[in-house]
């Protein structure tokens, strides 16, 4: 089971969450930020230039990081605690860090784009775009990864499923 | 021989390959058990293919590729969700779900729900959840079957004038034979034929909506990106919130999707677990190409002026079949556009079965109802009238695009159930009170935003922040709340 303080770590992190919701609700949007029918094909929006406001943006990147922070910690609250305790704290950690760390440049990248300073990159689609396909895009798989390389460490192992057993013939009896 | 004859030939063939596996599943379904959880005998191939068609649905492959002709890139952030949610969802249910089926005895979701709170009233809401979501669900799925079907048949002469509503009616009949005759064994089996038939057209597609536009896929994003920069920026039109919103909303909320997570109680043993998921993640990234595929070459090549403008947005995957790709690949993509809309149709017919004739009668009655095989394929009947209803209205009344309507049931299991079932089977202090608070806030604000129609500022969207609340609410409540205790069994597997 997990510990305690992960819960608490969930609660603070939905809490800081519905914060930005609130900012957001209040936050005037910027000409350029939403979307607005195409002029010329009925049933297509368009966004403009792409540009959204330096506060929206700056929100926005919170909001990743939050998620980011939140994928990690359910996926600690489903490990457990005696994943804790087998090592699984350190990858986990790692790996999410390496995750914002990598939306941080995303974001980055956006901001030289709107600004003209990086043109198309791959296959005419803007530098921002390509990293999120190429790069944010497989980064969860890691969590795949964990999951099936070390399902007997993490997950289920032998005890498991001795005490599994122990449990359906009890429950037999009953 | 005519190109709708062509096409009609090769769906006609797949619809009595579904009808077969249906038949042939009615003798392998003796007890409600067989007809709810297949016995609990589906190895990890079955079980990943299942899990996967079960998600890609109508929404995917009709609603995805219009959602990125209304609005570019914003779309993707939808299938980028895949790895992640389906991973999270795994590490929190997969193991504890199967644990728990076999330990309890369990064919349903408010079955576990139950054992984990020992509380029939949240039983009770959690089947009510199911069977809300359920009906708007099977509804998008029946909805785009409808329109596929519609589209298909304007290709044959005889049968050019064939009304929407006939289609409709034509295509909960389908869905609902197999469903009915052979539960979910002929479901889970349909769904490995249907997944394999989705992978193999998806990657054909793609390669046919590449070819279809001048210049190729560079061609393609360079016309999009000349009309409108920003909707292939990576947000596209939508804008980063709203791109974030869907982010998180259809990760986290993975987990709160029944006709999904149920599958887990299938497994023949939880180490399937393990190998399911790479078979799903895999199945699924060869299908999404179809949905970028066709969304990025109709946006093109309307754009491009090769193709005049789209009536609605649902039709893109059906114009660009009709228009761009050979009768014998037409004929393959839409068997597996009828295969992606039936595999999850059979899913919530099945679980919604399940919660109106054995989850509720528990809650209200003590005991389920003495022939509970016969009621569950009466109310997979009723069901599917009921959804096909909905279907309409959504459709004549409320002018909803499928993708928005497969977007708000997403939210809508995802903000009643994530909570009570992801949290709450991996959290001893989770108490009763917050499961049937969140559940019932979770629909209520989901229905509040969608009936009212209302729009939050920046894209921010309902499902979101109705998730964000019942999983806050859950949070806070059971922390404010008295612990209760677990039954030993539960706490054991909790433990483990």
């Amino acid at each position: 089971m997990i510990a305690p303080s992960s819960t608490r770590l969930l609660l603070a992190l939905l809490v800081a969450i519905a914060m930005l919701f609130a900012v957001l609700m209040i936050l005037p949007a910027s000409p350029g930020g939403g979307p607005t029918p195409h002029p010329d094909y009925p049933g297509m929006l368009v966004a403009g230039d792409g540009s959204q406001g330096r506060a929206i943006v700056a929100l926005s990147w919170a909001f990743g990081a939050l998620e980011i922070a939140l994928f990690s910690v359910l996926v600690w609250l489903g490990a457990g605690r005696r994943a804790a305790a087998r090592g699984f704290a350190r990858p986990l950690l790692g790996w999410s860090l390496v995750y914002v760390l990598v939306w941080t440049l995303i974001v980055a990248a956006y901001r030289g784009w709107i600004a003209g300073t990086s043109g198309p990159s791959l296959l005419q689609l803007p530098l921002p775009t390509v990293m999120l396909l190429t790069v944010m895009g497989p980064l969860p798989l890691f969590y795949v990864v964990l999951y099936v390389r070390y399902f007997h460490r993490w997950v289920f192992d032998d005890a498991d499923a001795a005490r599994l057993q122990a449990l359906v013939e009890m429950r037999g009896r009953e | 021989m005519s190109r709708g004859v062509v096409i009609l030939l090769f769906v006609g063939g797949y619809l009595a390959i579904c009808i077969a596996i249906g038949l042939w599943a009615m003798r392998r379904t003796r007890t409600s058990r067989d007809f709810f959880v297949a016995g609990r005998q589906i190895g990890f191939a079955v079980a990943g293919l299942a899990m996967f068609s079960s998600t890609l649905s109508g929404f995917g492959f009709i609603g995805g590729p219009g959602l990125i002709y209304v609005m570019g890139m914003s779309s993707v952030w939808i299938i980028l969700t895949t790895p992640t949610g389906m991973a999270v969802s795994t590490w929190l249910l997969a193991k504890r779900l199967r644990l728990l089926a076999e330990v309890r005895d369990l064919v349903s979701l408010p079955d576990a729900v139950a054992a984990r709170y020992g509380s029939e009233t949240t039983r009770f809401l959690s089947a009510l959840a199911i069977l809300l979501g359920c009906v708007g669900y099977l509804a998008t799925q029946i909805l785009a079957m409808s329109i596929v079907l519609q589209s298909l048949l304007a290709d044959v002469p005889a049968l050019a004038q064939t009304s929407l509503v006939a289609c409709v009616i034509f295509s909960t009949s389908v869905m609902l034979f197999y469903s009915v005759i052979g539960g979910v064994i002929a479901g889970l089996y349909t769904d490995v034929m249907q997944g394999a038939i989705m992978i193999v057209a998806s990657a054909l597609v793609f390669l046919a909506a590449m070819a279809a536009v001048d210049g190729g896929a560079s061609g393609a994003v360079a016309a999009i990106a000349a009309d409108d920069p920003g909707s292939m920026g990576p947000w596209g039109s939508m804008g980063i919130v709203g791109a974030l919103s869907w982010y998180l909303l259809f990760t986290v909320g993975g987990a709160g999707q029944p006709h999904i997570v149920t599958k887990n109680l299938m497994y023949r043993k939880v180490q399937d677990a393990a190998h399911a998921l790479p078979v799903s993640l895999v199945a699924y990234t060869f299908s999404a190409l179809l949905w970028i595929g066709i969304g990025v070459a109709m946006r093109a090549v309307v754009i491009q002026g090769g193709h005049p403008p789209l009536a609605s947005a649902d039709l893109a995957t059906t114009s660009f079949l009709q228009a761009y790709t050979s009768p014998a690949l037409a004929g393959v993509v839409y068997a597996a556009l009828f295969a992606a809309i039936m595999s999850t149709g059979d899913a919530f017919l099945n679980i919604g079965a399940a919660a109106l004739v054995h989850d509720m009668p528990l809650a209200i009655r003590g005991r389920t109802l003495p022939n509970e095989l016969t009621a569950a394929r009466l109310a997979t009947v009723g069901l599917g009238v009921a959804a096909a209803g909905f279907a309409l209205y959504s459709h004549y009344v409320n002018e909803r695009m499928i993708a928005f309507l497969g977007a708000f049931g997403w939210g809508m299991f995802a903000a009643a159930l994530v909570p009570v079932v992801a949290i709450g089977l991996n959290w001893k202090r989770a108490t009763a009170l917050a499961a049937n608070v969140a559940i019932v806030v979770g629909l209520i604000v989901n229905l509040t935003v969608e009936l009212l129609n209302i729009r939050l500022p920046h894209g921010l969207h309902g499902g979101t922040v109705a998730l964000v609340l019942s999983l806050l609410l859950f949070l806070a409540i059971s922390y404010a709340s008295k612990p209760e205790p677990l039954p030993a069994d539960v706490e054991a597997i909790m433990d483990m």
